[in-house]
């Protein structure tokens, strides 16, 4: 046999095997060769080593500690359901306190869709409908009466139709006492009704909404005839009373013959 | 618990996870000191074999439903839970405090017992061989843990180790040439020597 031979055949052998192999033309190859004689006692000193090892250490076991450890990991890991469960339905305090958080989840709720409820109504109260007729968005204002110092106190009733106005209706009545104040009386709406057909003013803007909730004055002016029809004579006044919003503009008109 | 030592470690473990107590600890009785030594021998530190020992059954408790028969046996699978155990713990920077050697442990029951020259001499041969060991790079300390400790089957180191069984084989063969360079280059071998020729001539 040669070292190559050797080599080969003992790469194949566990440590065990090789202190137990017999084989002639093998051994009688170690007694020949000093090299290959002393790998072999290497590994016999190994082998004997690792059996020393692994003899003395045989008996080494974890501690008790540790199977108490792994026990109670074992109940931890099974118990906890079971031991819930059996707690639960002696609990009328736990069950007291869902009732309650179920109830104060209700109660938000019920508050959050109240809340919601009286933001669209607001915003559908505020948004302008262009959809509504112009009869729906009518504001009816009941003019005001106002006296020069030098004329006599004379009552008027106007109305004043705005087409941008989001109110349904506002009827206000007013009645002058002195120049520039303006009272206001409610009148029902067959009485209203009555005097917007007869007092015949004529619109002259959109009304602000906010503005015709104000209060209105109603000044009578002198116009040039010829402003208002040109084939008539200029120099000839024509009276007309004008309904003025709190904002100092002109809301209506009426030509007073 | 005489009816449990009967089941295979596979039907332990189903009726572990199904709540049976019993069972359990059979199965951790059975399978602590294999799990234990090998540990101890990776480590060489008891601390540190404790702990894997520990979190091994730990690990099974919460995971064991993933062990599929089908791949391999039990034992392998616990061997390959250790293993990364171990590696872990080796990182988080555990310093290798290895043990005094056994054969000192029960050095005095030994003297009455047999030849005290000669356990002496084993008792160095083994505690020169574990730091060899475990001066091993750790795919080879593995395996020579596994196969010549353990004596676990070259397929059911495989199975442990997540390799193929040549690879086992080369890396043994490998781990054992580097072991016995150390040793032949360890004092500590030297009367062991020299007591086994004695014997021998004997």
């Amino acid at each position: 046999m040669t070292c190559r031979e050797f080599n080969q055949k003992a790469e194949l052998l566990s440590l065990a095997e090789l202190q137990q192999w017999q084989d002639k033309q093998f051994l009688q190859h170690v007694s020949e060769c000093p090299g290959c004689g002393s790998w072999l006692q290497q590994r016999h000193v190994l082998a004997n080593g690792l059996d020393a090892l692994k003899n003395s250490t045989a008996s080494r076991e974890a501690p008790v500690a540790v199977e108490y450890a792994v026990m109670r990991a074992f109940r931890k890991s099974h118990a906890p359901a079971a031991a819930i469960e059996e707690a639960r339905p002696s609990s009328f305090a736990f069950r007291l306190s869902r009732f309650f958080e179920m109830g104060a989840y209700a109660a938000v709720a019920a508050a959050l869709a109240i809340g919601m409820a009286v933001g669209v109504w607001f915003w559908h109260q505020r948004t302008p409908a262009a959809s509504q007729t112009p009869s729906a968005n009518s504001a009816q204002v009941q003019p005001a009466q106002v006296t020069p110092a030098a004329e006599e106190t004379k009552s008027v009733t106007a109305e004043v139709s705005t087409v941008a106005h989001a109110r349904p209706r506002v009827r206000r009545s007013t009645s002058a006492g002195s120049k520039g104040e303006v009272r206001a009386n409610a009148t029902n709406e067959e009485t209203t009704a009555q005097i917007e057909q007869t007092n015949g003013y004529q619109p002259l803007m959109l009304c602000d909404p906010l503005s015709c909730t104000g209060g209105e004055q109603v000044v009578r002016v002198e116009l040039p005839a010829s402003e208002v029809d040109p084939s008539r004579d200029s120099s000839q006044p024509l009276m007309a009373d004008v309904v003025i919003g709190d904002d100092g503009l002109v809301r209506a008109i009426r030509i007073v013959q | 618990m005489a009816i449990l030592t009967d089941q295979t470690d596979e039907q332990l473990l189903a009726n572990s996870l199904a709540g049976d107590e019993d069972a359990f600890t059979a199965l951790y009785r059975r399978r602590q000191g294999p799990l234990y030594r090998f540990a101890l021998h990776m480590s060489g530190s008891p601390q540190i074999a404790e702990e894997v020992t520990q979190e091994v059954f730990i690990f099974l408790l919460g995971r064991g439903r993933d062990f599929d028969p089908a791949r391999g046996a039990l034992s392998a699978y616990l061997f390959g839970v250790a293993r990364n155990y171990v590696r872990r713990a080796l990182e988080r920077g555990y310093t290798e405090t290895l043990l005094t050697s056994p054969a000192e442990d029960h050095a005095d029951s030994l003297v009455a017992e047999s030849d005290t020259v000669e356990d002496i001499a084993r008792g160095q041969l083994s505690s020169a061989v574990w730091k060899a060991v475990l001066s091993l790079p750790e795919h080879y300390r593995e395996v020579v843990v596994l196969c010549d400790l353990q004596e676990s089957s070259y397929a059911e180191a495989a199975h442990s180790l997540g390799c193929a069984i040549g690879t086992i084989r080369s890396r043994l063969h490998r781990a054992h040439e580097m072991l016995a360079k150390k040793l032949h280059g360890s004092a500590a071998v030297a009367p062991a020597i020299s007591t086994m020729t004695a014997r021998c001539i004997s």
